[in-house]
């Protein structure tokens, strides 16, 4: 494994043994003295740090007896996001560019499983990670758009991702939830890295009625 | 104790130090963009350093007393006046119950902050997009330009950057002398500087940052994370600032030109 400073209160592991949110919570498990958070990413952990404290030699030797454990057997959790296809924006241009039919585009989008792989760039945001060929690809906007609806579902490259809240984001947007995945007023995040996330398809009636609900 | 807000122009938020309680969900640390000044505002008001005080960006906030307080401004310079009349910003001032409190207009720099004896309640948490809803408060401040004859000054000192350990091969290139960027705009999220043309590779794995990252985000064009900026990102990082300097670069005006050495 490899340590990199990456700013005055961040320090990047990389070349990781075994999954990166397992590392994390292991990391932080061992209580280092100056270690605020171990955050996983899709190939590396962010150790946030109070940089006046960081024991760096400490860690760096502390890394060398790590080998791909995980703290506890984690219960694998699943959450289950309604979507509304017809509430995507990009849905018909993603069709396009991946040569599938609305149809299709939504039954493997929904039967596909997705690991939660890191949550950031935005308060809740998931990244989300599957073995899903027939969706990768995707390019980003070429412009972003300056408001994303809250809900939204996303795709580009190899991943998926929901935003929480109207953001800019230049990922293409095939679908909605309405749900609310995250609030950051009460702390509420219900998804972690690790976590499973499977997408139901729902009518707009539906999406409707839901709207608003917190994931829980 | 309160204050009370009447009216806020441009953007001002209530600002402690940096919290890293949620940054694993993605919630940026958040805290004064001038750190050091804040805990000298507070030294000087005998609080603890990491009471918040009021950060105001080029516009103004207008607040009644709600009881006497002992109020204390640093940053760069700003107009302060208590009920009307324009009071000197380097002293301790008193001020009674019911009292008119003007502050801003930010000069010279882009952040000034209005401290209170005892400091300031703070919301427990950032919101999605940070500093807009993070308080009391009012609109973000890109893309303002700066106002036409103003005198920009010159830069003495390079700020300090470190370049990212995977742009080794760029390295002749960028630390032999001070590199030369200008600042297009500036928010609490972050700065946008345009610099020199180097081809990047767009397809980095996200992985995260941290307030003064600096983000290669296509040809010329550069991103410097700021407090309440994203924790996860895709674009080429760079390398960072260091933390003196990203204090320094938030309070160049729009339109600088700013060379940054890197190791």
């Amino acid at each position: 494994m490899t340590l990199e400073k990456s700013g005055g209160s961040l320090w990047i592991v990389r070349e990781i043994a075994g999954s990166p949110s397992d590392f994390a919570e292991w990391m932080e498990s061992q209580n280092v003295l100056g270690v605020e958070a171990a955050v996983p990413c899709y190939e590396s952990v962010g150790l946030w740090v109070e940089d006046s404290l960081f024991p760096e030699h400490e860690v760096r030797q502390l890394l060398k007896t790590y080998s791909g454990q995980a703290v506890n057997e984690r219960a694998q959790k699943t959450h289950e996001i309604p979507c509304c296809y017809e509430e995507g924006l990009d849905l018909d241009a993603v069709c396009g560019i991946l040569e599938l039919s609305r149809d299709t585009l939504i039954e493997i989008h929904a039967s596909t499983l997705y690991r939660v792989a890191a949550v950031g760039f935005m308060p809740g945001f998931p990244y989300l990670q599957s073995n899903a060929p027939e969706l990768s690809g995707v390019p980003r906007l070429e412009s972003p758009r300056i408001q994303v609806p809250a809900g939204s579902v996303a795709i580009t490259g190899t991943q998926c991702g929901i935003y929480p809240n109207i953001s800019p984001g230049g990922w293409r947007l095939i679908g909605r939830t309405p749900l609310a995945i995250a609030d950051v007023q009460t702390r509420s995040f219900p998804i972690s890295p690790g976590d499973n996330v499977r997408f139901v398809p729902i009518s707009r009636e539906e999406f409707a009625s839901q709207s608003g609900k917190l994931l829980t | 104790m309160s204050l009370f807000v009447t009216r806020v122009v441009g953007l001002a938020s209530v600002q402690g130090l940096p919290s890293l309680k949620l940054v694993r969900y993605g919630v940026p640390p958040g805290g004064a963009v001038l750190q050091t000044v804040l805990q000298r505002l507070n030294r000087c008001l005998g609080n603890s350093n990491s009471a918040a005080a009021i950060e105001v960006a080029q516009g103004w906030i207008e607040l009644i007393a709600e009881s006497s307080l002992l109020i204390a401004v640093s940053g760069s310079p700003a107009t302060l006046k208590v009920n009307g009349a324009e009071v000197p910003g380097d002293r301790l001032v008193e001020v009674e119950v019911g009292s008119r409190i003007e502050f801003g207009m930010v000069r010279g720099g882009n952040f000034a902050l209005l401290g209170i004896r005892g400091g300031l309640a703070t919301p427990p948490i950032t919101t999605p997009i940070g500093s807009g809803e993070r308080l009391f408060v009012a609109g973000l401040i890109d893309t303002e330009p700066s106002p036409i004859g103003e005198h920009l000054p010159q830069v003495e000192e390079a700020l300090m950057a470190q370049i990212a350990g995977y742009w080794d091969h760029y390295r002749n290139i960028f630390v032999e002398q001070p590199v030369t960027f200008v600042i297009e705009s500036m928010s609490r999220k972050g700065i946008r500087l345009s610099g020199p043309l180097v081809e990047v590779d767009m397809l980095m794995t996200s992985e995260p940052i941290s307030p003064g990252t600096i983000q290669a985000a296509g040809p010329g064009n550069y991103l410097v994370i700021g407090p309440d900026g994203p924790t996860m990102g895709g674009y080429f990082k760079f390398g960072y600032l260091h933390k003196k300097s990203i204090e320094a670069l938030f309070n160049y005006p729009l339109n600088s030109p700013i060379r940054v050495l890197f190791s």
